[in-house]
């Protein structure tokens, strides 16, 4: 069951575009934080990000949005502007990535993302003007 | 591109910290608990107040990188720099996010609001941003802080809060591996502090004995031992002048020649100088004294003392009464004070010398093995070293006192510096053991008074390059918060036609005056210090020789020089406006300075 700050993205494309199209505007509604993935670890992290978001806790302007796959939806994202210093969204190794208030990507997580990396992330987000 | 940019705003920042900042930051705290911090243009430091000294490691760092001492540990000292910058915002950062989280619009909000409220949080972030991007081991130290309670930090305010304080931790650890790296380059530091020229105890700095507590009282109602002197003294003037008329405060044969005469009573030095030139004499009658060479040597020894003797009996009954100085005008009165001040000077200082070297040679002629010979050679020439030693003293007393006229003259004291050496009790200190703080309360640094300077110097040294002072810092201490001031003073009063006698009347008198010093002007504390209270002042309006109570409210400048104020007679009944002036008078020093 996802999180209070977590949506989930459908499993179809067509729908899943409809979702992104309102996500990545600039401004953007909220930072967001995209996970990939349907395996135990992504779910772990998706689980702490949404924690780091503000969980049920604290009423935050951050997001969590995971989805199972990222081929389908890829190009929504490879298309975006991106801080300087930050590779591609594609890279080998990355899980995910944050967004900023104009939908710039800020930060990629890697698969072995710790704690650490998911605040880090959403910081990189946030800071990013 | 955008990277750049901020590393090279931040170099900036960092350079021009290091240009204008001090090494040694300094907060006072004075008795009322108010905090100043003093920065490298403070000159004026409450006489109570407490001292908190601050290393600035960034600039101390940074020295050490300019100087070559830091080893290859340049990436260290920059990321210090940056963690170091970060943390001093790092206060207002958090308060600016909390600001931002709490006022956010919302998604729904139009694409104006949120586009301002993303920039509003982009710019309280930016500086943890930074970190996020370029501290390479803030991921290891973050991680160990949030595992710790994943909970509680899942408020985004308290994730910022726990970057901040693992940066100062990695910038803690980073200064440690920075100091282990300076060290292995045998790098101290030394730090000293001086109450004018006397080296005072620095905790953890020094090996100098603590200090006598000595508490200047801000509410003193006694008159000092020197201020009853000067009211003696106002007292013996105001009969002169009521008797002679106040030209006699014109003569300088009455005031002049006692301000020299004060330092010539009797001298330790002079009188060991009479003692040792007799001697002298009388050993040119002993046996053992006959050879010629050794009757010259003898008599050389006397000359010379006796020559000093002379210069001080020269001087004496230059300024004694109706001496020759008394014929002097005013200016050439001053001048000529002031020239045999400074010769008086030089020829003490140069006496240790002098009778040593003639008793020396008097010991190395006298071959002579017989015992009482030997005790008469032997005590002629440690008569001479005693003779020396009291000199010594008798100099720099003298150097003292004609340092303190000459100063107050030119309104503030002010010291060579550079002379305040780090002396052999100050430890050289390894930057492991560089406490973060350390207090110097000026209340345990022993007898001071209003316009003493503190000095402070911090050096650094390496194992093969010599120590350099990179800091000096110099305040004068004054009493800055409101405080009783009590001076004596001659004052003219005017009883109008209530007395029996119409014209002013001498009288000496005290000021029991409130003041307050100024922090920024020197000028205000050392020359002007204003105050308003009382005057009270023993008269005699009947001239009866009885002493009559008069009191007054009063206001005073220039160190109480000068007095003004409106007075009530208690005795007689009549009230009465006077002026006052504070005058040299003898066996006091010139208004407002001091006397140990």
């Amino acid at each position: 069951m996802a999180g209070a700050k977590t949506i989930e993205l459908p499993d179809d494309p067509v729908a899943a575009r409809q979702d992104l199209a309102t996500m990545l505007v600039d401004p953007a509604p909220y930072i967001y934080l995209f996970l990939f993935g349907d395996d135990a670890e992504t779910q772990l992290l998706a689980t702490k990000a949404d924690l780091y978001a503000g969980g049920d806790q604290f009423e935050t302007e951050r997001r969590v949005v995971t989805a199972k796959s990222f081929q389908p939806i890829g190009d929504c994202f490879t298309a975006l502007q991106r801080a300087d210093g930050v590779e591609t969204v594609n890279t080998p190794g990355t899980v995910g990535f944050t967004t900023n208030g104009r939908a710039v990507v800020a930060r990629l997580l890697p698969k072995t993302a710790n704690d650490a990396d998911i605040v880090m992330a959403f910081v990189a987000a946030e800071g990013l003007a | 591109m955008r990277r750049l940019l901020a590393a090279a705003a931040f170099a900036l920042v960092a350079t021009s910290a290091f240009a204008q900042s001090s090494i040694v930051n300094i907060q006072e705290v004075d008795e009322e608990g108010n905090q100043i911090a003093l920065t490298s243009t403070s000159r004026i430091v409450d006489i109570n107040s407490t001292l908190n000294l601050t290393i600035d490691r960034t600039a101390l760092n940074k020295y050490f990188e300019q100087k070559g001492l830091s080893g290859g540990a340049s990436d260290l000292v920059a990321r210090i720099d940056t963690l170091s910058a970060v943390l001093r915002r790092s206060d207002a950062s958090l308060q600016q996010l909390q600001k931002a989280f709490a006022t956010a619009p919302g998604p729904n909000a139009p694409a104006q609001d949120r586009k301002a409220n993303w920039a509003k949080t982009a710019a309280a972030a930016a500086d943890a941003a930074l970190l996020v991007r370029d501290e390479p081991e803030l991921n290891s130290y973050l991680n160990a802080l949030l595992v710790q309670d994943p909970q509680a930090a899942a408020n985004p305010v308290e994730q910022y809060r726990l970057i901040y304080v693992a940066a100062a931790n990695i910038a803690r650890d980073l200064q440690t591996q920075l100091d282990n790296e300076v060290t292995t380059n045998g790098v101290y530091v030394q730090m000293g502090a001086w109450i004018d020229t006397r080296a005072i105890h620095i905790s953890g700095f020094d090996d100098y004995p603590q200090d006598e507590r000595y508490v200047v009282q801000r509410w003193n109602l006694a008159l000092s031992e020197d201020e009853q002197a000067r009211l003696t003294a106002y007292a013996e003037l105001a009969t002169k002048v009521n008797a002679d008329g106040w030209k006699t405060l014109l003569s300088w044969k009455t005031i002049g020649p006692s301000i020299i005469q004060a330092y010539l009573q009797d001298t330790k030095s002079g009188r060991c100088a009479a003692s040792l030139a007799k001697n002298f004499e009388a050993a040119k009658s002993q046996t053992w004294a006959s050879a010629n060479d050794i009757q010259q040597k003898l008599e050389q020894g006397r000359k010379d003392a006796q020559d000093y003797i002379d210069f001080l009996e020269g001087l004496k009954a230059k300024y004694a009464a109706g001496g020759s100085s008394s014929a002097l005008a005013p200016a050439a009165f001053l001048i000529a004070t002031n020239n045999d001040i400074q010769a008086l000077v030089n020829r003490t200082s140069a006496l240790p010398k002098t009778l040593t070297a003639d008793a020396d040679a008097v010991v190395k002629l006298v071959t002579s093995t017989v015992a009482t010979v030997k005790s008469d050679v032997d005590s002629l020439a440690s008569q001479a070293k005693v003779c020396g030693t009291d000199a010594q003293s008798d100099t720099k007393e003298l150097q003292d006192k004609v340092l303190k006229e000459i100063k107050f003259l030119l309104g503030e004291r002010e010291f060579d510096t550079a002379a305040l050496e780090l002396g052999d009790q100050v430890r050289k200190v390894t930057l492991q053991q560089l406490p973060s703080t350390v207090s110097i309360p000026l209340v345990d640094t022993g007898r001071r008074d209003a316009g003493d300077q503190f000095t402070l110097k911090f050096g650094v040294g390496a194992a093969n390059k010599p120590r350099e002072v990179v800091d000096t810092r110099t305040l004068t201490m004054y009493r800055i918060l409101w405080h009783t001031d009590l001076k004596a003073t001659l004052i003219w009063a005017d009883p109008g036609k209530k007395a029996a006698v119409s014209h002013f009347q001498a009288a000496p008198a005290y000021n029991v005056m409130l003041k307050h010093g100024s922090r920024k002007h020197v000028l205000w504390d050392s020359l002007f210090d204003p105050g308003f209270g009382l005057n009270l002042a023993a008269q005699d309006f009947n001239h009866d020789d009885g002493q009559e109570l008069g009191i007054g409210l009063a206001v005073s400048a220039v160190r109480d020089f000068i007095t003004v104020g409106y007075g009530y007679n208690v005795s007689q009944g009549a009230k009465y406006w006077f002026f006052g002036l504070r005058l040299p008078v003898p066996g006091a020093t010139i208004n407002g300075t001091k006397n140990k």
